[in-house]
């Protein structure tokens, strides 16, 4: 699935399309997190070069890095827990972009829906 | 009512009102929607044991239910859990007695209007028919009771247990009740099936409120007081997902009354049978 991501920098407005693949997972009752890999590609639709780091949001981890780039692509390996959102961010840490790896959880949080059989229905 | 059960009433809802506000202010930064909302339609019966009284059709069937970190709504359950992980909760809940709703079709209306008695007979497998005249205007308000207490549930594969501790909060009769149950699902494909065994045991308070008479109350025979009783409980519940929004659903549920419940001089019956079947609507 395609994201286009605006992207605004002091310099002007910039423009850059970030995909994440995938960037969804379905998270069976059973386990407790995603593990997969993600290839994430960037691509300034202008053509223009600049500096960005990959950042996931949920714990302001680096992911990867690039200096004078007009378009990135890294592939990483990732245990997500819940829909975490990964951002594009220039050296002044201005955002620049950022799309969402989205994790349906099918795990119930908690005990299974509880019932009470002794209900009236 | 008086004043100190209104008090503890108040306090226990507080409490709980306490833990959904939390829990649902969590729920606002999440995406995921807490409340489950659904509407059966079909048809369905709950036979009622006691004397005359109609058994009670089901129609509409709703259901109700609210999710939160600790606090949980389940139509007329509302709980906060104390503990809980993937396999276990201990919660504190608040729950309705289910014995009132045999009474709810006392009125002067139902009578007929020469004859204020309502003759009662009890035929029992194994017993002599007995003959009782039921006075309904005698006969003192069965009130729908407001139950407090644990609550504790463990699952293993698709096997549940569950165990109610209650006492009588709304001051009518001061009443206990144990009530456990074990349950087992079975999910095949968009077949879910689930099959219950369960026990109930209400304190003599309990019963002889509900299938008690008091020495005001009676006719001809003499005042009952009822023992603690164990009422059996076997439920199969049937649910088919035909797509987001529509189900299928049956259940039925059979109740075997305790001995102190069918002693009663106001019961005609020693079960409960219920059962529905219908379309069901997820909202």
């Amino acid at each position: 699935m395609l994201l286009s991501v605006n992207v605004s920098a002091s310099e002007g407005t910039l423009t850059a399309e970030l995909k994440l693949k995938p960037n969804i997972c379905i998270l069976p009752e059973a386990e407790s997190q995603c593990k997969t890999t993600i290839v994430a590609e960037w691509k300034a639709k202008n053509n223009k070069a600049f500096s960005v780091c990959l950042i996931r949001k949920s714990d302001e981890k680096s992911i990867a890095c690039w200096q004078d780039a007009a378009f990135g692509r890294i592939e990483f390996n990732d245990d997500i827990a819940q829909s975490t959102q990964f951002e594009l961010r220039d050296a002044n840490n201005q955002l620049l972009g950022s799309d969402m790896f989205q994790v349906i959880n099918e795990q119930k949080k908690y005990l299974r829906s509880r019932r009470n059989p002794w209900s009236f229905f | 009512m008086n004043y100190s059960t209104w008090l503890n009433i108040l306090k226990i809802l507080t409490l709980l009102c306490a833990g959904f506000t939390a829990s649902f202010a969590t729920a606002q930064s999440e995406q995921d929607s807490r409340w489950q909302l659904s509407l059966g339609v079909g048809l369905g019966v709950r036979t009622n044991p006691v004397m005359d009284n109609a058994d009670i059709p089901l129609v509409l069937v709703p259901q109700i239910s609210y999710q939160g970190d600790h606090f949980f709504i389940q139509n007329l359950d509302v709980g906060y859990a104390l503990y809980q992980d993937q396999h276990q909760q201990f919660s504190v809940l608040l729950t309705p007695s289910y014995d009132q709703v045999f009474f709810n079709n006392w009125d002067a209306n139902n009578f007929i209007v020469q004859n204020e008695t309502t003759a009662i007979t009890k035929e029992l497998p194994g017993a002599e028919p007995t003959n009782h005249q039921i006075n309904k205007q005698l006969l003192h308000n069965r009130r729908m009771a407001a139950l407090a207490g644990l609550e504790y549930n463990v699952n293993w594969n698709d096997v549940d247990l569950q165990v109610q501790a209650l006492r009588e909060v709304t001051g009518y009769y001061a009443g206990h009740e144990l009530r456990m149950a074990l349950s087992k699902s079975i999910s095949v494909g968009k077949h879910d099936v689930k099959l219950t065994l369960g026990a109930n045991w209400q304190s003599a308070e309990t019963l002889s409120y509900f299938y008690g008479l008091e020495e005001e109350e009676t006719v001809d025979s003499m005042p009952y007081k009822a023992n603690p009783g164990v009422t059996t409980l076997l439920r199969f519940d049937w649910n088919y997902q035909l797509n987001e929004r529509w189900g299928l659903r049956f259940f039925t549920s059979y109740r075997h009354l305790s001995d102190p419940i069918i002693n009663s001089p106001l019961l005609t019956n020693d079960n409960v049978i219920t059962a529905f079947a219908g379309g069901v609507y997820h909202f």
